[in-house]
């Protein structure tokens, strides 16, 4: 390592080096690798540089590995201190207690991007979020959620207007028909459709591409009308835009003029552009309107459910009350729609007591969650039975953004398949509304899942006896006094939920994805 | 009083010498804590027989102190027991004589400061990795089911935690120091 460690830089890209240190250190050569090692050391001056090179890091990074563990405020520090490792040597007693911050360590979230695919972790690959979508009607598979983290891909809107953040600063809103690619924080292309882009003077250089020819943003506001030719109209509101045509001179058009481009990206400026752009004041009023119309279809739906006798639980979580439970902590937050209620979930306490009676043999446990945080290490609770004893459910979130649907076997009993699906949300979920609906039904011996109203996996469940709930949390895990385990684990939900609603009947998946239809934000 | 001025001066290299010397331990008995123990074992043999060293050789001194130690503890655990074993024992205690000096040294601090940086700035994932690995001692198995992972994707995690450590100590300057 040039200028860190002597005498390493023709071996530092070596793989194969460091993967035979890395075995000499772990006592992994074979008798013969070990002459064979013992050989390069003696003979050859890199590979033995590189080798001490190595062993140095390894210590150094154990070093620095254990100062970060000494550094964590965890309460295991002072548990081990009287533990009987007390007795032996102090660096001993250091080292064992680094090693127990670190198997104690909570997870966290990675700090730079660099470094962030090197384990394997998914890295963030969103260049842009979908703030508002108005009456949009998606073609194909990318089907983003209002609030969505968006990915470079391309979206095909057959109608309706979308307003996209770019990360650079850039706000573009595309209005259907229209066929947008995203690129980067910094770059799209339109094949078709009609744009207003509105750009901020810290993302300047915020360029799009057509077919024909790239606009490049000096800091402005202007709007795009592209054909399937590759023709375009393109009017600049305020400040200054710049074409490029390939084997064309670039050309400056500036704040009040339009300009028209054809399919083989000649272009002369009009003063009869007819265009007409899509208007960021106008989204903002559409999507009031539509939020308004969502809100009150959900109203006249909420309301008809009361006679539904098959709801043995519903929690609207409107109006800031609750009928059948009893909120410990949480905080009243606007939910889907404005005017919508949710109750938000950030404390360790924070739970909705609930008392549900009633053995079942089906059951739909339907909700809607706004996730603010994917813990590495543990589960957050959807619906968890108070003691967890046989036939009792627990709804949750396993760590690593799984769903889970899952009862206590009576003692002995070893047939029943856990119905746990894992990597259902990850990072992009988080922040943003998503229907969660599970299913059970006791005479298929199933248990489906469901995300944003698609069925994302069934298990075999061949439990043989109904389910029952009972005393429990929604959002939270209230282990009883009487359990001798002790405290259990915390289960606590981090992010706003707000419906849930609990039926004595499994409902089909069409219904599951009619209902995710009409009341989806 | 001159004995005992050449005796803190000695020690006081000596110990300056710490985190080398258990480096080398480390390098030859692949075990972080039997690692501290030989450098520990070492200096109390050096507080009884410092009058031995003369000033300029302290370093190696030290050495020669673990490494009987280092070797003492292998073989009442049953290792150096074959040929390839002392071999190999002794081609690492040569290859650190050579290669670890005084001046190497005066840069470990700096490296330090670097690494420390640049550690900070890993996923806790990776970090967990390497703690688990050579703190933690934890072999590539054991680390694979504490993190939920492949052992192939623990050692290719590690491989590159590493890589992107050192490209990152290459591009670090040094913080000024606070006063």
């Amino acid at each position: 390592m040039h200028g860190t460690y002597p005498n390493r830089t023709e071996v530092d890209m070596n793989h194969e080096f460091d993967q035979f240190f890395d075995a000499y250190l772990a006592g992994e050569l074979s008798a013969e690798q070990s002459v064979d090692f013992a050989e390069k050391l003696d003979s050859d001056p890199g590979f033995r540089a590189a080798f001490v090179g190595f062993v140095e890091e390894s210590h150094e990074l154990a070093s620095v590995a254990g100062e970060v563990a000494d550094s964590r405020p965890e309460k295991k520090i002072s548990s081990l201190s009287t533990s009987t490792f007390r007795a032996i040597s102090a660096a001993a007693a250091v080292f064992l207690l680094v090693v127990a911050g670190w198997l104690w360590w909570p997870w966290q979230n990675a700090d730079d991007p660099k470094f962030a695919d090197v384990t394997g972790e998914a890295p963030d690959r969103s260049v842009a979020q979908l703030e508002k979508a108005v009456g949009v009607q998606w073609i194909g598979p990318v089907q983003p959620a209002q609030g969505a983290a968006l990915e470079p891909g391309i979206l095909h809107i057959a109608e309706g207007v979308a307003q996209l953040e770019f990360y650079s600063g850039a706000q573009v809103i595309v209005e259907g028909p229209a066929e947008f690619e995203l690129i980067s924080a910094y770059h799209a292309r339109c094949l078709q459709g009609k744009i207003r882009a509105r750009v901020p003077k810290q993302a300047q250089g915020f360029s799009i591409q057509t077919a024909s020819f790239e606009l490049i943003d000096l800091g402005t506001e202007f709007g795009m009308d592209v054909s399937t030719s590759g023709a375009a109209n393109v009017r600049v509101f305020d400040g200054e835009v710049e074409l490029h045509a390939e084997n064309r001179a670039k050309q400056s058009v500036l704040g009040g003029q339009a300009i028209a481009i054809d399919a083989e990206g000649n272009s002369s400026l009009t003063q009869n552009e007819s265009s007409s752009y899509p208007d960021f004041a106008e989204v903002q009023a559409r999507a009031d309107s539509d939020a308004m119309a969502k809100l009150e279809r959900w109203k006249k739906w909420n309301e008809s459910l009361r006679s539904d006798s098959r709801i043995v639980a519903r929690f609207d979580f409107q109006d800031r009350t609750i009928d059948q439970g009893a909120i410990v902590g949480c905080r009243w937050a606007e939910g889907r729609w404005p005017g919508k209620g949710a109750l938000e979930f950030r404390h360790t306490g924070d739970r909705v007591r609930v008392s549900i009676p009633g053995k079942f043999s089906q059951l739909t446990l339907m909700t809607w969650i706004r996730l603010d945080a994917l813990p590495r290490l543990r589960h957050q609770a959807l619906l968890l039975t108070d003691e967890y004893r046989p036939d009792h459910i627990h709804w949750q979130i396993p760590p690593i953004g799984g769903l889970a649907l899952k009862a206590r076997l009576k003692r002995g009993e070893s047939i029943v398949k856990p119905g746990q699906i894992p990597n259902v949300f990850d990072q992009n979920a988080l922040g943003v509304w998503s229907h969660v609906c599970s299913t059970f039904s006791q005479q298929e011996g199933m248990v489906r899942h469901y995300l944003n109203g698609k069925e994302v996996s069934e298990h075999v469940f061949d439990y043989g006896r109904p389910l029952q709930i009972g005393v429990g949390d929604i959002g939270n895990w209230s282990v009883p006094a009487k359990m001798r385990t002790g405290p259990g684990p915390p289960r606590n939900f981090v992010g706003a939920m707000d419906e849930m609603t609990i039926w004595n009947v499994t409902l089909s998946p069409d219904e599951i994805h009619d209902i995710y239809q009409q009341h989806r934000p | 009083m001159d004995s005992d001025k050449n005796r803190d001066q000695i020690l006081k290299e000596a110990f300056g010498y710490h985190k080398a010397l258990v480096a080398y331990a480390y390098g030859l008995l692949r075990d972080y804590a039997l690692a501290e123990d030989a450098v520990q074992s070492g200096y109390v043999a050096l507080t009884k027989r410092f009058d031995t060293i003369s000033g300029d050789s302290v370093l190696a001194w030290c050495r020669g102190a673990v490494r009987l130690e280092a070797l003492q503890l292998l073989r009442k655990r049953g290792k150096v027991s074959s040929l390839e074993e002392t071999v190999l024992f002794d081609a690492v205690a040569d290859a650190f004589e050579i290669e670890q000096t005084p001046e190497r040294e005066a840069m470990r601090l700096e490296r330090l400061e670097k690494l420390r940086d640049c550690f900070a700035k890993v996923p806790t994932r990776s970090q967990k990795m390497i703690g688990g690995r050579y703190l933690g001692g934890l072999g590539l198995r054991e680390l694979a089911l504490r993190l939920n992972m492949s052992e192939a994707a623990v050692r290719k995690g590690i491989y590159r935690t590493r890589l992107l450590l050192r490209e990152c100590m290459e591009r670090t300057p040094i913080a000024p120091r606070s006063t």
